[in-house]
């Protein structure tokens, strides 16, 4: 392997090329069948042809061959219509491929149009209905019909525990009433009384013997909760009319108030959002 | 003179028979008769330059066209028909038109 | 052989043009043909694949659209209705109209709170009072030199309560023995209910952006 390449180099042109050159050269020179040359060159001049025989064969081998040329042009003439044929169904069929082409690019056109335009609308959609959905639960959260959380008071109150014949000491609609006003004014953003949420739509009232809230009884102790600034809603809470009032009533008639901030309350929705009578007047 | 009607002869009856080839023989057809051109001009240079045999016309003719349908036959079993029909017409092509040009020599002596 | 070249030279100029305007193919061997003739089916394959997939895209885009269409419609029907419940927009509607003198200047903010939690009650959906205040959940009712507040805006007698609702059963409540005509009699006022088929609850309540309060849904 390692000494080889020397004599390789001195044997190699000759042997590849040598065929080479001996073909081609062969092939353009040496046309004539060498036959000819070789029997002429071993037949006596004197001796007069032969065989008749061959002479015989040479004529049919003649005449096979006009017959082969014949069959030949012929065929090929017979077969030139189908070929025509053949080439114009061919030509026919990629007009008509070409035609479909054009046809299906134009469709695809279109439709990458339609699709970009529907994307770009949508996209467009996407950006009003972020806009609607932020304006519902801004508008759900004011309306109660969306639960909140965060921080806020406990409002915790209950009837005085003795009594006795004084009506003062229970708790009335309109003490609760109260109460929750002063829960707005002290900055409340969602109420809930005994975790029934209220809306404008709620009501406290005095049905009977107990309080109800949207219609349902409660029962002492009732817990009122707020979300707002936990830091100050106590203190305005207090400095409010229904504050002073509560505060009244704990001091003279032994009703239980107390109020407790907490980092975080919870206040459900109300799901009534459905009008029968009301309908938007907008401007026109 | 015989030759030349025996040729003519040949022609007129192909045309007139209409004689039906197999199909299978069908695509040898063209390269036979190319080689069979290739016996024809061979032997008809031989003649001009005084050489002619019949036993040798006969033996190359058959032969000829024998061996280019074989070697189109092979080509089409092995998948390179149309590249070997191609190879073959070349080499008889440039056979063919090195007799023409010894025979137009002898004709014209030009 | 001037002749010679001169049909030489006419020869190749024909074959040139004939190459050149080969719209027709008529030049074209037929294996070319073949071969074109198969660019083009493949070609025709991939568009069709391209159209159908874009049909597909597209089909999805109109039912994306379509449902979000109806989400949408749904979304506007009950935005009207939190904008009436917020007081965001004005409203209409059946209900009835209350006056409320009050002579003696005694009718105080309790009396009028209390009054609109039986109006609530009664099914009020929108209520508004002197045509300045609109009242939601939040409004709160004070009183200040003797005047009385709602939500810090100053509300003089005589009170005019709007509000939309079942006027049958708005007038109702409010006339039912130890409602809010009987408080205001027994405070020197009085009362009077006009029921009609159409109120108007025209002002107005604008919400602000809580600060403390996070939605737990939506």
């Amino acid at each position: 392997m390692t000494h080889l390449p020397g004599g390789l180099r001195e044997d190699g042109p000759d042997a590849s090329e040598a065929p080479h050159i001996g073909l081609l050269t062969q092939v353009m020179t040496q046309t004539l069948d060498q036959d000819y040359a070789a029997v002429a060159r071993r037949r006596d001049p004197q001796v007069p042809d032969p065989s008749p025989r061959w002479r015989i064969g040479a004529l049919s081998v003649l005449l096979v061959f006009g017959l082969m040329l014949g069959v030949s042009a012929l065929t090929t003439d017979q077969e030139q219509p189908l070929i025509a044929a053949e080439r114009a169904e061919l030509i026919e069929q990629i007009e008509a491929g070409q035609s479909k082409l054009a046809d299906q690019q134009q469709q695809l056109a279109a439709l990458s149009d339609e699709v970009a335009r529907m994307q770009s609308r949508l996209a467009a959609e996407l950006t009003d209905d972020r806009l609607l959905s932020n304006r519902l639960t801004a508008l759900g959260v004011a309306a109660g019909t969306i639960g909140v959380t965060g921080p806020g008071v406990v409002v915790t109150v209950d009837d005085a525990r003795y009594t006795g014949e004084e009506s003062g000491g229970v708790v009335l609609d309109t003490d609760l009433q109260l109460l929750v006003n002063g829960l707005w004014e002290a900055g409340a953003e969602a109420v809930s009384i005994d975790d029934h949420r209220l809306t404008s739509l709620t009501s406290i009232r005095l049905a009977g013997e107990a309080i109800t809230v949207d219609y349902r009884s409660l029962a002492p102790p009732y817990v009122i909760e707020a979300t707002g600034d936990p830091d100050t809603m106590p203190a305005r809470l207090l400095e409010t009319r229904g504050g002073q009032f509560w505060l009244d009533l704990k001091t003279n008639y032994g009703v239980q108030f107390e109020i407790v901030a907490k980092s975080q309350v919870s206040i459900p929705a109300d799901l009534r959002d459905h009008l029968l009578y009301a309908a938007p007047r907008r401007a026109t | 003179m015989i030759a030349a009607f025996g040729l003519a002869l040949g022609v007129l009856a192909g045309l007139l028979m209409e004689p039906s080839i197999p199909e299978a023989l069908a695509p040898y057809l063209p390269i036979a008769v190319v080689a069979a051109m290739d016996a024809v001009f061979g032997g008809l240079r031989a003649h001009l330059d005084g050489v002619f045999d019949d036993k040798v016309f006969v033996i190359s003719f058959v032969s000829n066209v024998l061996i280019a349908a074989t070697i189109v036959y092979l080509g089409d079993q092995l998948g390179v028909g149309g590249q070997l029909s191609t190879g073959v017409i070349v080499v008889l092509g440039i056979r063919i038109f090195s007799n023409v040009a010894a025979i137009r020599r002898h004709v014209f002596h030009a | 052989m001037g002749l010679l070249l001169a049909v030489l030279g006419f020869a190749a100029v024909a074959q040139m043009r004939l190459t050149r305007d080969d719209s027709d193919y008529s030049g074209q061997r037929r294996e070319v043909l073949i071969e074109l003739l198969d660019s083009l089916f493949s070609a025709a394959e991939r568009t069709l694949g391209q159209v159908d997939e874009l049909e597909r895209t597209r089909d999805e885009l109109l039912s994306s659209s379509e449902r979000r269409q109806i989400a949408i419609d749904e979304a506007e029907s009950r935005l009207q209705v939190l904008e009436v419940l917020t007081g965001t927009v004005a409203a209409t509607g059946p209900g009835v109209t209350i006056t409320i003198t009050d002579p003696e200047d005694s009718v105080a903010a309790a009396s009028l709170l209390n009054g609109i939690e039986e109006l609530r009650d009664a099914g009020a959906e929108a209520i508004e009072i002197n045509d300045t205040v609109r009242v939601v959940a939040s409004t709160f009712f004070t009183e200040q030199d003797g005047e009385v507040l709602i939500d810090g805006v100053a509300v003089r007698p005589p009170y005019l309560i709007d509000a939309i609702g079942s006027s049958h059963t708005l007038s109702e409540a409010v006339i039912f023995p130890g409602g809010l005509a009987d408080e205001i009699e027994r405070l020197g006022g009085t009362v009077s209910v006009e029921e009609a088929n159409l109120v108007e609850v025209g002002s107005l309540h604008s919400i602000d952006t809580p600060e403390y309060s996070q939605p737990t849904e939506g």
